[in-house]
């Protein structure tokens, strides 16, 4: 057997990781620290980073990093740990079928056996290539100690295959789709899912539409309403049968620009025979289902943001031996820094089981860094019908970190009688950032404004503020984004791209990477 | 493209293609005209991709015998064009005494319009066949015949066997009038005669002038709207819609169907069925409603709640939850002849139109007889059948590579590494699976085109990896700007156009 797979182009190694985004990159390091022996990263697209980098709003790596960085950002500090973990990474591979070798420990689900699951000394031996004259290579490698078979479809290798005794899953999720929402209506252009309106303006830099409406409450439909806003795209209304993001992208993204948001609705028609012409929205009852007439709004975009799957086609047992998940694939994480600790559980549980241990997975550590603000439903009753009284002197919440919290503000009268100059007192925040956050959003409310720039190779280049600037500029800002063009030609994380930018006393700099 | 032909065949469907390629084996300058950006883009891509049995219809009517005689001819028509098919078989289903009644008269017609190997079974027999049917079905007629295919693959394939043979292709254009070629003709005094004219016409269109000698039209829905302009129309056609939900593959080890499922109209259920499709997903559909215009595909509240209503009864474990998708088509309904008596016209609409009326179910099933039919029909008009010593039935076509043998992926893998770039990672296509496409004599113009020759968009994600991916390498290949890039035809831009301009930057 494994004489006929060698002429195919096999490579052996302890671990194999199946995805190289924030839980793949985790999960590899991890499993290096760990002694699992040689481990190496599949990874589909053509860079490591998963979809962080679509991403290009900040909020991640509060509680990795402490620091508030974009998507892509935190993708490039994780790639330059993975760099110096000895995991190999391989790109434009995509791993497009997973089987168990039979007679293999895996396969035989013999857990407690020790011997002869471990690979070696953890230096790692490649054999094989595609044209099949690595005979000589076989220097003691007992095939029947690799439990599973990943067929690779590799740019650099051409179809190729990975013997391995462990492997990780950490392929992420997808997107529910529109058509698994049966809307009734029409089909035409123009309907399309959160993420892949994301992908396409913040990678590919295509606009998705003019005008849209965003089905759908969650994280990812509220950052893109920002977005789109931001980038002139009209954002009509949002609407959901019940609140379900994050508290600190109700405040970002939807108070803040203003944009209609509305519970107990959904999207009960489409219209238009060739690219979508409007919606009708309609209230729910308790079953989600519509009732009465609706209401029609005039719109070319539908943006569908209903949920995640994990995507767990490849291999759907979540108890076999050998076999570990960790990110999205696993469940639904809010953060990346709990999809970066899963990586790291699955990673140390990989090594484990190698070296003859259990291989359980601790994820009571992940779900303390899991622990993010979701709006509850009375909280949605106050933002949707009284938004201004939130902000106002009473109570907010902090938007620096997931936390979200809520943080009350009084008026102590005379100055210096709370202890701070502006004679309020400010409570609720687990740190200091909260106290500053509520006293700057009172005064003179800043963000941190996120977009991307275009270089002369048509890429995209996501960039940020090197710190927040007035809320009033942020529209400024994006304009002067716009304006950018970069020549091609080396650009590191952090670099200025404009200096001071609009006056505002921030930069905006660069959070990925050009060449 | 010259602009001068022997016969130009209005429609690019299945029946209008199919027809142009049996055409192709004899020598004829031979183009196809349809309105949409690529082939079969109305009924002929919203159908259950079943291949009919042919007990569904009166006996003797053409309907009938085009439907075995064409199912008949797909064994060899599939293997030409390497389109997959397989008899999976299917299974009538009555419930009650009066299902019974018109299982037996189903039964009767089968025999008379020569469906092989009809048997009536009893409901324990038939759930040994297929065991989720309905507890409560009593006696299934039952034939192996019955087939499924891809509905898509089959247009596309053989319209490019048609192309292969010499058969030219004119897109988005439509036929707005007809008139004779010979000038003379057109100064005579009054209005020419076209249905005893012989041929050479000039057909006008969006796109300028065809001169032809003859014509077929195979235009569905636009089929009765051309015969008007040659002869008067006592048939009134009108569009009829069927909706479908389309659910997730299922699992090779377990699956949930594996016949086709037809039942006895007892009540409500329409022409509603449920099939495995060739590609390995569940089909539920059509219903069956009236509508005002062709161009509308909604589906409904109510329609699918009928679909799925109809689908329960006969497989009560057909799980809701994994519907991926759900789809309307519509077709050219006769409505002023009555149910039983309705039937396929194909008749001679002058001395140079031969016309096909009301072409629906079973209308890929019949098109391979119904296209030597319409040969026929030309023949009489007096179209020369000389044979094509060029002509090959065979479609020498590539799989996608993730299909392909390990020689022929070693082999397209060093002509092109691009062939193992995933794009679509659903259906498992890759960037040299599209540049393939492109290069084709028939390239996709629009997603659609793509989706319908490579299945990207048709898995679990529904387009949410691919399509960004597809919209850029198709304007580099191109160089069309992105908003020009359709979903399906004129003015469904998939995008519109970009974030970041490159003109006018400062630097």
């Amino acid at each position: 057997m494994l004489k006929e797979w060698k002429n195919n182009g096999v490579m052996f190694y302890d671990v194999a990781v199946v995805g190289g985004g924030p839980a793949g990159m985790a999960a590899a390091v991890s499993a290096r620290e760990n002694g699992a022996g040689s481990v190496v990263m599949l990874e589909r697209d053509q860079r490591t980073g998963g979809v962080l980098n679509q991403c290009i709003h900040d909020g991640f790596g509060v509680f990795e990093f402490g620091e508030s960085l974009t998507g892509p950002e935190y993708a490039l500090r994780w790639k330059r740990i993975f760099d110096s973990s000895g995991a190999v990474c391989m790109c434009n591979a995509a791993v497009i079928n997973m089987e168990k070798v039979s007679g293999s420990p895996a396969a035989d689900g013999d857990v407690a056996a020790g011997a002869g699951r471990a690979g070696g000394s953890g230096d790692f031996r490649v054999a094989g290539g595609s044209g099949g004259s690595g005979d000589s290579d076989d220097s003691g490698i007992a095939a029947d100690s690799f439990s599973f078979r990943l067929t690779v479809s590799s740019v650099e290798h051409g179809l190729c295959y990975i013997l391995c005794r462990a492997v990780i899953m950490a392929a992420g999720c997808r997107e529910r789709s529109a058509g698994q929402l049966k809307i009734p209506g029409a089909r035409p252009a123009g309907v399309m899912t959160a993420g892949a309106a994301q992908y396409m303006m913040n990678v590919k830099n295509l606009k998705p539409g003019l005008s849209a409406v965003i089905l759908g409450t969650g994280d990812v439909g509220l950052i893109m309403a920002r977005r789109m806003t931001l980038e002139g795209i009209r954002v009509k209304m949002i609407v959901g049968t019940e609140p379900s993001g994050l508290m600190r992208n109700y405040i970002q993204c939807v108070k803040d620009l203003r944009i209609p948001l509305r519970f107990g609705c959904t999207v009960s028609k489409i219209s238009g025979r060739k690219r979508i012409t409007g919606v009708t929205v309609s209230s729910v009852n308790e079953k989600g289902e519509p009732v009465g007439p609706g209401r029609y709004i005039h719109c070319d975009t539908l943006i569908i943001a209903a949920g995640m799957i994990p995507e767990r086609e490849l291999w759907e047992d979540l108890h076999t031996p050998g076999v570990f998940f960790c990110g999205n694939v696993y469940k639904s994480y809010d953060t990346a820094d709990a999809v970066s600790a899963s990586g790291r559980n699955a990673g140390k549980a990989a090594a484990d089981w190698l070296a003859g241990g259990s291989g359980v997975m601790d994820e009571l550590a992940v779900d303390a860094l899991n622990e993010s603000r979701r709006l509850t439903a009375e909280e949605a009753g106050i933002i949707s019908g009284y938004m201004e009284d939130f902000s106002g002197r009473r109570s907010l919440f902090c938007i620096r970190c997931p936390k979200g919290c809520l943080i009350k503000v009084t008026d102590r009268g005379a100055a210096g009688a709370a202890g701070n100059a502006s004679g309020l007192q400010i409570s609720g925040n687990k740190c200091p950032n909260g106290s500053d956050y509520a006293l700057q959003e009172i005064f003179s409310p800043r963000r941190v404004v996120t977009s991307t720039v275009l270089v002369a190779d048509g890429s995209l280049l996501p960039v940020k503020t090197s710190g927040p600037v007035p809320r009033d500029r942020m529209a400024d800002v994006i304009e002067a984004c716009r304006r950018v063009r970069l020549d091609a030609g080396k650009i590191a994380v952090g670099q200025v791209i404009i200096a001071d930018v609009c006056g505002t006393g921030a930069d905006l700099i660069s959070t990925g990477e050009v060449g | 493209m010259n602009n001068q032909y022997d016969v130009a065949v209005i429609g690019g469907g299945i029946v209008g293609s199919m027809t142009a390629r049996t055409l192709s084996q004899y020598r004829l300058r031979i183009l196809v005209i349809d309105r949409a950006y690529d082939v079969g883009e109305c009924a002929t891509k919203a159908n259950s991709g079943v291949l009919y049995p042919g007990f569904h219809h009166r006996e003797g009517s053409l309907k009938g015998l085009s439907c075995v005689g064409g199912n008949r001819m797909y064994d060899t028509i599939c293997r030409e064009l390497g389109v997959p098919m397989r008899r999976v078989g299917s299974l009538y289903a009555a419930f009650g005494p009066e299902g019974e009644k018109l299982l037996k008269k189903k039964y009767e017609r089968g025999l008379a319009n020569g469906t092989p190997e009809l048997q009536i079974l009893s409901g324990d027999e038939a759930r040994r066949l297929e065991p989720g049917l309905s507890g409560d079905v009593v006696r299934a007629l039952y034939t192996p015949f019955t087939g499924i295919i891809s509905p898509f693959k089959l247009a596309v394939n053989t319209a490019l066997s048609a192309a292969q043979n010499g058969v030219e292709f004119l897109f988005d254009t439509a036929v707005t009038g007809i008139r004779p070629a010979d000038e003379k003709r057109r100064q005579q005094k009054g209005e020419p005669d076209l249905q005893d004219m012989e041929g050479p016409v000039e057909l006008l269109t969006t796109g300028g002038s065809v001169f032809t000698r003859f014509v077929v039209n195979a235009a569905g829905d636009g089929a009765a709207g051309i015969e008007a302009m040659v002869k008067p129309q006592e048939l009134v056609v009108k569009p009829r819609r069927g909706q479908f939900f389309i659910f997730d593959k299922q699992k090779a080890e377990a699956p949930v169907l594996s016949h086709v499922l037809y039942q006895a109209q007892e009540k409500d259920e329409g022409g509603t069925l449920i099939a495995p499709t060739i590609d390995g997903n569940i089909i539920a559909g059509p219903t069956s409603e009236d509508v005002r215009t062709y161009d509308n595909t909604d589906t409904t509240e109510e329609g699918l709640a009928h679909v799925e209503r109809v689908a329960k009864k006969i497989l009560p474990g057909i799980d809701m939850g994994s519907v991926i998708t759900s789809f309307a088509g519509v077709r050219a309904n006769i409505t002023n002849v009555e149910k039983e008596q309705k039937d396929f016209v194909v008749r001679r609409s002058s001395g140079f139109m031969v016309s096909l009326l009301g072409i629906k179910n079973p209308g890929m099933t019949a098109a391979p007889y119904l296209a030597q039919k319409v040969t026929e029909e030309l023949v009489k008009l007096g179209m020369p059948l000389e044979p094509n010593p060029d002509y090959d039935p065979v479609l020498r076509e590539q799989k996608p590579f993730l299909q392909e043998s390990p020689e022929r992926q070693a082999a397209l893998y060093r002509e092109d590494p691009r062939y193992a770039r995933v794009i679509c990672r659903c259906e498992k296509i890759t960037e040299g699976d599209i540049l393939h496409v492109l290069r084709s004599p028939l390239p996709p113009r629009s997603l659609n085109g793509f989706k319908k020759r490579l299945r990207t968009g048709m898995g679990r994600c529904q387009g949410g990896f691919c399509t960004a991916r597809i919209v850029e390498i198709f304007c580099r290949e191109t160089g069309c700007r992105p908003e020009e890039f359709m979903k399906s035809r004129d003015r469904s831009p998939v995008v519109k156009g970009r974030i970041r301009d490159a003109e006018g930057m400062e630097e």
